[in-house]
């Protein structure tokens, strides 16, 4: 299981955390986790890569909200969040590091901003659609139109 | 909302990428186990998703992996964690004058240690454990609201059948499609219409099935179907007068008058009624 995840759950926590350390921590406390749990995991319901991956990106969330309330005294609000994590995300760590790029080369820009926001940083819907000023439908039908491009180049179908 | 709609809306991607609530997430559980293209599609969305991420992995460093069993083995057994504690006591016999007051702080330092492991201990256990039940108890409350889901339709289905006003019409295949069979159920108290597939070829994407009711021989539209597995029974638009059901092929959306070189199965209604 370790070695055919542990990269893969790296490169999910590492989009949303944004350095490796940090998010090889995530990995290690994931891994705790899902070895805890695994009794849960319930095949019909999906793939264990899938469950994994939950786990994985509730972890680095938990990571990111944690450093974020550390650095401000005052309550967070969402955006604030988000504007905190942007710099992290944009900045230092971009698309072409983390290798993604390739792989959002077919879609629209607007369909890459909610691909970004879902895979990067993990938001929810109601998260993105706020942060992307887009009612939540739309949310929904670029992903999944992202993803059918995405789909098409990873040649499945 | 039909299952199409459903698929297309994006909520499965959602789900696999982990951007919904608990609630809308057991929803999405629930609408997979109850329709088979849902549940299709999600796995082919999940190999996505799985693959995608393999394309863009990262590989951890190569301590990682010792580093993780470490916490899972102290985790499991923290037995061996009170060795260090106990060599701090063997330290302590080299001096060459035995000092009793440094002998029983370091018992009760010891003794202290041991305590505090145990409870860390206990409480890691409690913690895991409250953790396992709590992910066992989101997976049985899924498959609870999933049943229910299930039975709250098949109830609705049954009670159609059952219901002694509602008349079981069987439509027979034509010369177009001698294995077709399709039953019509008419409450001709109500009005209301439904129809159960029991054998209906699948049709190209632009096509629907099209039911009719011929009064007086005038056709007269009762809406659209696709066939469906499960053995479920399908609304169809209420019926006032009428003595033979039909169905024929459409484009999608369906026309005002019937394609009859396309007819599919009829059948009379019984005289009696």
């Amino acid at each position: 299981m370790y070695a055919n995840y542990s990269a893969a759950l790296t490169g999910v926590a590492l989009r949303i955390v944004g350095q490796k350390n940090i998010a090889e921590e995530v990995v290690h406390d994931a891994f705790v986790k899902i070895w805890v749990g695994i009794d849960g995991f319930d095949e019909s319901k999906g793939r264990l890569f899938t469950w994994m991956a939950k786990i994985c990106k509730n972890c680095a969330l938990d990571r990111v909200k944690s450093k974020t309330s550390k650095n401000s005294e005052k309550t967070d609000s969402l955006s604030d969040i988000v504007s905190e994590r942007e710099p992290v995300l944009s900045g230092s760590m971009n698309t072409d590091v983390i290798g993604v790029k390739e792989w959002l080369k077919n879609l629209t820009p607007d369909q890459k901003r909610v691909f970004e926001a879902l895979y990067y940083k993990g938001m929810t819907q109601s998260q993105a659609a706020e942060a992307l000023g887009i009612p939540l439908g739309t949310v929904k039908t670029r992903l999944r139109l992202g993803l059918i491009e995405i789909r098409k180049k990873l040649g499945l179908k | 909302m039909t299952t199409k709609e459903y698929i297309s809306s994006g909520v499965l991607e959602l789900y696999v990428m982990g951007g919904l609530t608990e609630q809308e997430m057991r929803k999405v559980e629930c609408m997979a186990l109850v329709h088979d293209d849902i549940s299709e599609e999600l796995k082919r969305i999940e190999l996505a998703y799985e693959k995608l991420a393999l394309e863009t992995q990262v590989e951890p460093s190569e301590s990682l992996k010792a580093d993780i069993w470490a916490s899972i083995e102290a985790g499991g057994n923290n037995q061996n964690e009170e060795i260090p504690v106990v060599k701090l006591d063997n330290d302590s016999q080299a001096p060459k004058r035995f000092n009793w007051a440094r002998a029983a702080s370091i018992v009760a330092i010891v003794g202290l240690g041991v305590a505090l492991w145990s409870n860390v201990d206990r409480n890691n256990k409690m913690a895991s454990d409250i953790e396992s039940q709590e992910i066992r108890q989101d997976d049985l409350n899924a498959r609870l609201n999933a049943s229910e889901e299930k039975l709250d339709l098949l109830s609705r289905d049954m009670a159609v059948v059952c219901d002694y006003r509602y008349l079981g019409i069987r439509l027979k295949g034509t010369e177009n499609a001698p294995d077709a069979s399709v039953q019509v159920f008419w409450n001709t108290q109500s009005s209301e219409v439904y129809l159960a597939v029991q054998e209906m070829a699948e049709l190209e994407k632009n096509k629907v099935y099209q039911l009719w009711v011929l009064d007086e021989g005038q056709p007269i539209d009762v809406g659209t179907f696709t066939p469906t597995k499960g053995n479920r029974l399908v609304k169809m638009k209420d019926v006032v007068k009428g003595q033979t059901f039909a169905v024929t092929i459409q484009q999608v959306g369906g026309s005002e008058s019937p394609a009859l070189e396309t007819l599919q199965v009829i059948g009379d209604v019984p005289e009696d009624t």
